[in-house]
């Protein structure tokens, strides 16, 4: 059965892309414009194999969504990816502590995020 | 600029002073008028002028007079005067060149800070030239592969094309000897039942015989009894041969009856041995006409000839699907990637974001400046240098921060190429 990934960015750009790419990966692909409409997604029931988001997003950062994401029932284990133009190193530690599985600069080929996608999600 | 007007007062000691002053002025007036007076009769006996030029004359001795008694009383306020007079020249020198000063700073800032943002942009003008040719790039790549395929698809079309035609020429050549097979089958056919027919007759002739033989055995048996019979006879009388000619008689009876048979026998073994023999003739005849059996060979070369051709045209289309499963590989590659460079739009974006904001702050600064140049607003807080450092504070990217400090000129510690995937 496909996994399922959820790509939370507020570019339409970024979740066309990477909606394509997963999807021509095999994987099953939703999709948020920030940190809150995701969290409102994943309290009604989606329910995805592992999340990919953005840092800087307007209403809810990426830093924030990840606190708050781990707690959520269900959802304390989940692998998340983050991936961010940011380069500055504290946002880094800051992801790590809220409990970030990977830090991901962008732009990143499809072929690259598959290969780490599989290294984090068994089964994929 | 602004003038201070309130000077003068304070250097002749404030509103005080400055009753003080025309006080002054009036009782010296008056002082010269008075001395004026009595004078004048000496004035004008000593000069001997008219009476309208002796008052010209008079008044313009009483003002001067006046005046320099004013300015010997005041000479100390009056220095203070000078002094302001240099002062506030100084002052509005001063302030020229602090004005000089600062616009010449913002005109300077402002190519810095325009060197900043246009290198930003040029960075990002870059930026997207690099993925847009990337892109590009793959998709030409992506067009030669549906090309390649294309040629392939359309090579297998003509080889089985090809393979078609020659099939149909060498199934319609095999329609003629299967024809011919066909007909050689059915007279092959029709000969063998005549076959059958024929020896199924001489199986019906044969078990015709076989009464005859049953006869033949019973003949002899009973000749065997007559012999003996007739052994017995012999025996018993010497005379009485004549039982023995009874006895003679019957055996030739017996023996004639035999031989009847067994000629009969004889007629009908010739008679089967003669079918027999036909029956070869036939058999040898129907060998004989083996030319029929070279269509055999002629098809089957043709059907191995077939199979070969397929067999090579099973090979081709083998390489031609591995190259178009190899090619569709490729091309689903290049898409993925190409999909993941699309992203450069989301990086350009933020980049050109800050930019923009530098814009913004750059025109609200002309504000205040064209404010405080007309005289209604304040000198500018900051300076648009100063700016420059809050524009790098809000940077994301190491490259923002990299040509910012390209631009202006700054040799930064080399950050090293953080890894672009890492996993915690």
């Amino acid at each position: 059965m496909a996994k399922t990934i959820m790509v939370v960015d507020d570019s339409a750009t970024m979740r066309l892309s990477l909606k394509s790419g997963l999807e021509l990966a095999g994987f099953k692909v939703e999709c948020a414009g920030d940190g809150v409409l995701a969290l409102n997604q994943l309290k009604s029931g989606v329910k995805p194999d592992l999340i990919i988001t953005d840092i800087n997003m307007p209403n809810m950062g990426g830093l924030e969504f990840i606190k708050n994401l781990r707690t959520l029932p269900g959802f304390r284990f989940t692998p998340v990816l983050a991936l961010t133009t940011e380069s500055q190193q504290e946002k880094k530690d800051e992801a790590k502590k809220f409990g970030a599985t990977g830090w991901l600069v962008k732009p990143i080929t499809g072929p690259d995020l598959v290969k780490v996608i599989k290294q984090v999600l068994p089964g994929a | 600029m602004k003038i201070d007007l309130t000077l003068p007062g304070t250097i002749f000691g404030g509103s005080t002073g400055l009753t003080r002053l025309l006080a002054t002025m009036l009782s010296c007036m008056i002082g010269v008028s008075v001395c004026a007076y009595f004078l004048h009769p000496w004035f004008h006996g000593l000069l001997g002028l008219s009476y309208e030029l002796d008052i010209a004359v008079t008044g313009m001795a009483a003002s001067f007079s006046t005046c320099a008694l004013v300015a010997l009383i005041y000479r100390k306020h009056f220095a203070g005067i000078h002094d302001y007079a240099i002062h506030t020249h100084q002052r509005c020198s001063a302030q020229h060149i602090s004005i000089r000063d600062s616009y010449h700073q913002a005109v300077s800032d402002l190519s810095q800070y325009n060197n900043v943002l246009g290198s930003q942009l040029r960075e990002s003008i870059e930026q997207t030239e690099t993925a847009v040719l990337g892109i590009v790039s793959r998709m030409v790549n992506i067009h030669e592969q549906t090309n390649i395929q294309v040629e392939r698809i359309g090579s297998s079309s003509e080889k089985s094309g090809e393979l078609i035609a020659v099939t149909q020429d060498q199934v319609r050549r095999n329609q003629q000897v299967i024809q011919a097979l066909n007909a050689f089958s059915s007279s092959q056919t029709t000969q063998l039942q005549d076959n059958l027919t024929r020896i199924q007759n001489l199986s019906d002739e044969m078990e015709q015989m076989r009464p005859m033989v049953d006869a033949i055995s019973e003949i002899a048996d009973m000749t065997n009894l007559l012999a003996l019979s007739a052994a017995i006879e012999a025996a018993r009388a010497g005379e009485a041969g004549r039982g023995f000619a009874v006895v003679a008689d019957e055996v030739r009876r017996l023996s004639s009856q035999t031989n009847k048979a067994a000629s009969e026998i004889a007629a009908r073994i010739t008679k089967v041995a003669g079918q027999a023999q036909v029956e070869t003739e036939n058999a040898r005849h129907t060998i004989e006409l083996n030319e029929d059996s070279h269509k055999f060979t002629s098809l089957a070369n043709n059907l191995s000839s077939i199979e070969e051709r397929f067999k090579i045209a099973s090979i081709h289309l083998e390489e031609i699907i591995s190259g178009i499963d190899e090619a569709n590989r490729i091309i689903v590659e290049e898409v993925a990637i190409v999909l993941g460079e699309i992203q450069f739009q989301d990086v350009l974006r933020q980049r050109l974001e800050h930019v923009r904001s530098g814009l913004d702050y750059l025109n609200g600064f002309a504000q205040e400046v064209k404010l405080w140049l007309e005289g209604s607003g304040e000198v500018p807080e900051k300076h648009l240098n100063e700016h420059l450092a809050t524009l790098k504070e809000k940077y994301v990217m190491q490259e923002q921060r990299t040509t910012h400090n390209a631009a202006l000129g700054i040799k930064a510690a080399s950050s090293g190429s953080a890894s672009k995937i890492e996993l915690f």
